[in-house]
């Protein structure tokens, strides 16, 4: 942060490391590993009198002198040239702390330089021991050298008992040395096999020749398995994080690691073929092979070891930003942007946001993210999110990933990041108007002062939504329970189930779902038969029976089929239902009213998945979002959900998460739906308040839905007031959640923070069935206010204290049967017409509020009541 | 405008107390700039006396040209220490001056990658493996091709260096990168700038002349050669003459704070200057009466001088915003005893090599 940016844009994000390391690494090994083969070929050369070979050693010292002291020499400075130049906080470190272990490198590389000088310009005029004395003293150095920066070079992966003592030798001396030491020699014999080829092929000498290249092959195959063993010792040092990453955490580092894995063997087979005798052309070659996969294999390596160590440059105590950890506090409270004296802008406005992001962009991203470059770029990175969607990746970036760093800055400057990457690098603005729902039809149904029977409806849930892209995964069919309670009025009014037929029947428009939703193509009953079109998951379609529950006398038809496209066109998430109450027999209709049944697909998966709505611009999982949550879920999870939805036969949801809704009890292996939701899904949505429910589901206020639109929105709660936020909500289902899953559910709880209560008193609860109850915020059916502040922490039993389905003090009459739906409790305002919801409190007492509103007992009562045994009424 | 102290960055503790960063840091330092001026004066000097007709004798010319490789190894190896210790004590000033003039700072490594492969190129070119090869005639038009390469190459990296290490120095002129660090930055508009880069010019020129006269005298290159010690103190005459030139024009660039310190206002700067032109004088009285040993040594003793003038102008620069006592000590003193131990053994090393080599030289003669 306190040194200036290289705005590097498309040749940004390590690039250049990358490419200079690797390239110099490449060499520098040879000149350890190339350095033994000298003096042992030099020794079998003299021992055995073979005047050609020892020729060719001078040869090979040549090459290598040439090689190693020019190009491997300044590549080395190079790299350090480059890391100060990129990571100049990170590398003023290193230097202030292992300064003379840099400086012992360099003694060895002094006397390296001064042995191989020695070993060439001498050779011929030297004597034989001590020439070969001169290419010990070479090899020992070189071999120093290796070991000295090997050092420094583990300790930025496994900083080890440094990051508690300080203690430098603790540093130096790190749980990675050896094993990397290790590795390093067996992959500098393996290289000096493979350079030794580039001279060995040449020799003139027939027999000289065949010997020097199956000298060589032995030197660049037999390695190939103290390179696997000592990898493998190498990996076992890394800390927890870091093996995780290596071993599939991290995308990027499984092509790596596949390359190198790949490369081990068929370098070691190529070596081997090289020694048989071959025309030289072939052998030329086979020798170009063996050096470029040389190059691949280190390269591979190091590219690994890098990535290893995500998000830090020093693991634990310097990002890869440069910011050190100590400091990220103060930072962060301070901002990215004041940190440090270079950035042209201090504050963030309006007008200067996009460039404001621009600037922190450079200073928290660019250093491993370029701009239209080849290293991780962030144009293609980023194109599919939303503003809201880029600025919760940022919130909680790294949580979920774990090789991302935290964002280090403010919120304010959270958001400016969020609209360089949104719309400074893709132009896209947030929307400008909120979609305007238009007026539906409406027809209040009409009931007689003197009639018989008060006929009440809702639907079981105000507020739900499905996923319409059935053809990349099977999330929920789409429905929604219709209930109905049917009352005799009078004196005492009396509940009625025996003796009558309830019926429901969809409006014409909402008649036919299957005409618009691509679920009965792909979805199958309990039994793994297809499902007919227009069926809902229990069966019922969009028009039956409506069976009485023999304890409640509700009225119930389950998961009733109904979409929010209407047919041919439109949208609507609120149809009609007429539900008719008829004597039994006769058939004689005693009761009859409307009342929505709502359906929804507006899930927003789209702020961070990508891709636009699937129908009308308003609402719908399209195949783009759709194929990226698959994709997504694939890389994270290793499954196949994108192959099966290729393949034609999407996955459900179901079959490995338990989720009540839709039905199965999972796999039994993983958390429930609902836990591993919103378990993941909480770490980039914390602190966002509503924001958190609303982008995901169907209540955003500008949306096409508005889901949320009853009696408590009227009066200023949101969602988070009976639910809780979404660290808090998500924390009860992962808490909820008992034996399988349970090691994931606690990593997923890590990256929250309870700020309801303390962790350890959120009560656990079972998604669908522990639900906010009513009655910790209107204690004792008192108004809004005379209980708790929030319904957060306290949840029903089961399944009957819901408020769709419990019933008053009695035990008569349904909750909802007066008040209305849940999330639309009355009066309720609905988008596509102002009392769309209130239909049967206009129906039977003119006024949009609870049944029995102001003294309104008329709607059931022939006789006045001056008490309610329903519950206490307020005064 | 921005405060140039809020551009500085913080530094992390150090190990040993700094003076003795800055003794190691100059005492190799000065080693590397006797190689550094051997080589890019040395290269010079090839670059025109190859190829033409020269006072320098053709196989001096070839002699030096199979040098050089040498040199310069020698030379890259002695900066690595004072490019660790600059990073010690002003890395702060240097990392911030470095990423200012990314690219060009960048391009340093291909550079001298070139140049070197071009001295290589121009030994052998020029008939490497003895003296019987001529200089001049068949070979000669084609080498001389890589070893101007190689010359240019070496000032265009000197002009470089000089660009990070005036701008390392001049916190003040930072303020124009903020918000747009390109990599391109360079001080042109330092006053310092070009003196500063014609005084280290001239006085490679005078040193590699100096050392070409040294080898002359002590028969280096073949046995003692008197042509090559005339042409090479007759170089370092008239190229130090240049020097004391240029290295007044040097001193007025500076800003006057600095300038005055040597002028009076610091008794041990002043003294400093009084000794490098005393030095100097008898360097050029040496040089006219021919004594190449005593000469080679008082120029050792103005490199010497004139390394540690060029501390006090860094520090004189760098004034209002730092001094390397402000660098908090945080005592580890366990790695520089392992250093110096290991200094030793391959100070050894060295010695015993050296040995050989002369041994096998002198055999190689002999036989």
């Amino acid at each position: 942060m306190d040194y200036p940016v290289w705005q590097l844009g498309a040749l940004g994000g390590g690039l250049l490391i990358a490419v200079i390391a690797t390239v110099h690494v490449f060499v520098a090994h040879f000149a350890v590993g190339g350095g033994l083969y000298l003096v042992l070929t030099e020794h079998f050369a003299r021992a055995r009198r073979l005047p050609a070979v020892l020729a060719h050693v001078k040869k090979h010292a040549r090459f290598f002198l040439l090689l190693t002291m020019v190009f491997g020499g300044l590549t080395g400075v190079g790299i350090w040239f480059t890391i100060s130049l990129l990571s100049p906080g990170a590398t003023a470190l290193l230097i202030h702390k292992f300064v003379f272990f840099f400086a012992a490198e360099w003694v060895a590389f002094m006397v390296e330089i001064a042995a191989l000088l020695v070993y060439y310009y001498r050779f011929d005029r030297m004597g034989a021991r001590e020439h070969l004395i001169t290419g010990w003293i070479y090899c020992i150095s070189a071999w120093a050298s290796l070991f000295f920066i090997g050092g420094i070079v583990s300790f930025m992966l496994t900083p080890g008992e440094w990051l508690a003592t300080g203690n430098v030798w603790d540093g130096f001396f790190n749980p990675s040395l050896w094993p990397s030491v290790a590795l390093r020699t067996a992959m500098a014999l393996l290289l000096a096999g493979v350079f030794g080829f580039v001279t060995a092929i040449r020799v003139g000498d027939e027999a000289a020749r065949e010997q020097l290249v199956r000298f060589c092959a032995v030197w660049a195959a037999a390695p190939f398995f103290a390179v696997l063993a000592s990898g493998m010792w190498y990996l076992d040092s890394l800390a927890p994080a870091s093996k995780a990453l290596v071993l599939g955490g991290n995308p990027e580092i499984a092509l790596y690691l596949g390359v190198f894995l790949k490369c081990g063997p068929v370098l070691a087979a190529l070596a081997v073929i090289m020694a048989v005798k071959l025309p030289g052309k072939v052998r030329a070659v086979l020798c170009l092979f063996t050096f470029v996969l040389g190059y691949a294999y280190i390269g591979s390596f190091e590219y690994v070891r890098e990535a290893a160590r995500r998000p830090y440059l020093i693991v634990g105590a310097v990002y890869s930003t440069g910011l050190e950890v100590a400091r990220a506090g103060a930072v962060k409270d301070a901002g990215v942007l004041t940190a440090g004296g270079w950035t042209q802008l201090k504050h963030i406005t309006v007008d200067n946001e996009i460039e404001a992001g621009r600037e922190i962009f450079n200073l928290t991203c660019l250093a491993c993210h370029s701009i239209g470059g080849p290293m991780k770029d962030i144009v293609k990175l980023t194109e599919k999110y939303s503003r809201f969607g880029a600025e919760a990746m940022l919130a909680g970036l790294g949580r979920i990933s774990g090789y991302m760093p935290p964002f280090p800055g403010t919120d304010r400057e959270r958001q400016a990041l969020a609209a360089y990457l949104t719309e400074g690098l893709h132009g896209k603005k947030p929307p400008e108007t909120a979609f305007e729902p238009n007026d539906l039809p409406l027809r209040v149904p009409v009931a007689e002062p003197d009639r018989e029977y008060t006929l009440t409806a809702w639907s079981a849930q105000g507020l739900t939504f499905f996923s319409d892209a059935d053809e990349t995964f099977r999330l929920l069919p789409p429905g929604n329970t219709l209930r109905a309670m049917l009352i005799k009025r009078g004196d005492p009014p009396q509940v009625v189930s025996r003796g009558v037929e309830l019926s429901y029947r969809l409006e014409p428009g909402a008649s036919d779902p299957a005409a618009r939703l691509p679920y009965w193509k792909f979805a199958k009953s309990g039994s793994g038969e297809s499902l007919p079109p227009n069926t809902g998951a229990a069966g019922l379609g969009t028009s039956g029976a409506m069976a009485p529950e023999a304890a409640s006398s509700i009225f119930q038809a389950q998961a009733v089929p109904v979409s929010p496209y209407a047919t041919p066109s439109g949208i609507d998430p609120y149809p009609l239902a007429t539900v008719e109450a008829r004597e039994t027999g006769s058939g004689k209709l005693l009761a009859a009213t409307t009342v929505v049944l709502p359906a929804s697909t507006e899930m927003g998966c789209k702020n961070c998945h990508g891709g636009p709505w699937r129908v009308d611009g308003a609402m719908g999982v399209s195949r783009a979002t759709a194929g990226d949550i698959a994709a997504v879920h694939d890389r994270r999870n290793g499954t196949d959900l994108a192959r099966r939805a290729k393949a034609g036969s999407p996955a459900a949801c179901n079959e490995c998460h338990a989720d009540a809704a839709a039905g199965g009890t999972g796999d039994g292996k993983r958390l429930n739906l609902s836990a591993a939701i919103h378990g993941l899904h909480a770490a980039v949505l914390t602190g966002t308040g509503d924001k958190a429910c609303t982008s995901c589901h169907p209540a955003d206020p500008g949306g096409a839905t508005r889901a949320y639109r009853g009696v408590h929105l009227a009066n200023g709660l949101g969602c988070t007031d009976c639910h809780g936020g979404m660290d808090d909500f998500a924390l009860s289902l992962l808490r909820g959640q008992q034996g399988p899953g349970q090691a994931t559910a606690d990593k997923l709880a890590a990256n929250l923070t309870p700020r309801a209560v303390a962790l350890d008193k959120i009560n656990p609860r079972a998604p669908w069935t522990n639900q906010p109850d009513c009655l910790t915020c209107h204690k004792d059916f008192g108004p809004g206010g005379s209980g708790a502040d929030s319904g957060f922490n306290v949840w029903t039993k089961d399944g009957e204290g819901l408020f769709a389905k419990r019933r008053d003090e009695m035990q008569a009459v349904a909750c909802a049967a007066c008040h209305g739906a849940p999330h639309a409790e009355y009066p309720a305002r609905n988008p596509y017409g102002e009392n769309r919801d209130n239909l049967q409190p206009l129906q039977y007492q003119n006024l949009a509020a609870p049944l029995g509103a102001k003294g309104g007992c008329a709607a059931c009562h022939t006789a006045p009541m001056d008490a309610s045994a329903h519950h206490p009424l307020p005064q | 405008m921005t405060d140039p102290a809020a551009l500085i960055a913080a530094a992390p503790p150090i190990p040993v107390p700094w003076e003795v960063l800055e003794g190691l840091r100059l005492a190799v330092f000065l080693l590397h700039i006797v190689a550094m001026n051997i080589l890019l004066g040395g290269a010079l000097i090839a670059a025109v006396a190859s190829g033409r007709e020269s006072t320098l004798p053709g196989h001096a010319v070839r002699s030096l040209s199979r040098a050089l490789p040498t040199v310069m190894a020698l030379t890259v190896n002695l900066g690595v220490p004072p490019l660790l210790f600059i990073q010690v004590v002003y890395g702060q000033f240097f990392y911030t001056s470095s990423i200012l003039m990314a690219w060009i700072w960048l391009a340093v490594i291909g550079v001298l990658i070139i140049a070197y492969y071009c001295l290589y190129l121009h030994d052998w070119r020029s008939g490497h493996g003895g003296h019987e090869a001529p200089a001049r005639g068949a070979g000669a038009g084609a080498s001389t091709v890589f070893i101007r390469t190689a010359a240019a190459l070496l000032a265009v990296n000197a002009f470089i260096y000089v660009c990070n290490l005036s701008q390392t120095q001049n916190p003040a002129g930072w303020t124009g990168a903020v918000g747009a660090t390109l990599g391109t930055f360079l001080p042109l508009a330092d006053p310092v700038l070009f003196p500063r880069f014609v005084h280290f010019l001239v006085g490679a020129v005078a040193v590699a002349g100096l050392a070409l006269a040294l080898a002359g005298r002590q028969g280096w290159f073949t046995d003692r050669d008197e042509r090559t010690e005339a042409y090479g103190l007759r170089l370092f005459f008239y190229a130090t003459l240049a020097q004391i030139c240029a290295g007044a024009w040097f001193l007025v660039s500076q800003p006057g704070a600095t300038s005055e310190l040597f002028l009076g206002a610091s008794p041990l700067a002043t003294a400093l200057l009084a000794l490098a032109a005393l030095l100097t004088v008898a360097a050029l009285i040496f040089a006219l009466h021919r004594l190449v040993l005593p000469c080679a040594l008082a120029a050792l003793g103005i490199l010497a001088v004139m390394v540690l003038m060029r501390e006090v102008v860094r520090l004189s620069r760098l004034a209002p915003y730092f001094h390397p006592e402000d660098l908090r000590l945080v005592p580890e003193s366990g790695p520089a005893v392992l250093f110096a131990a290991l200094l030793a053994v391959g100070l050894g090393a060295i010695a015993w090599l050296a040995v050989a080599f002369r041994r096998a030289g002198q055999a190689g003669k002999g036989a």
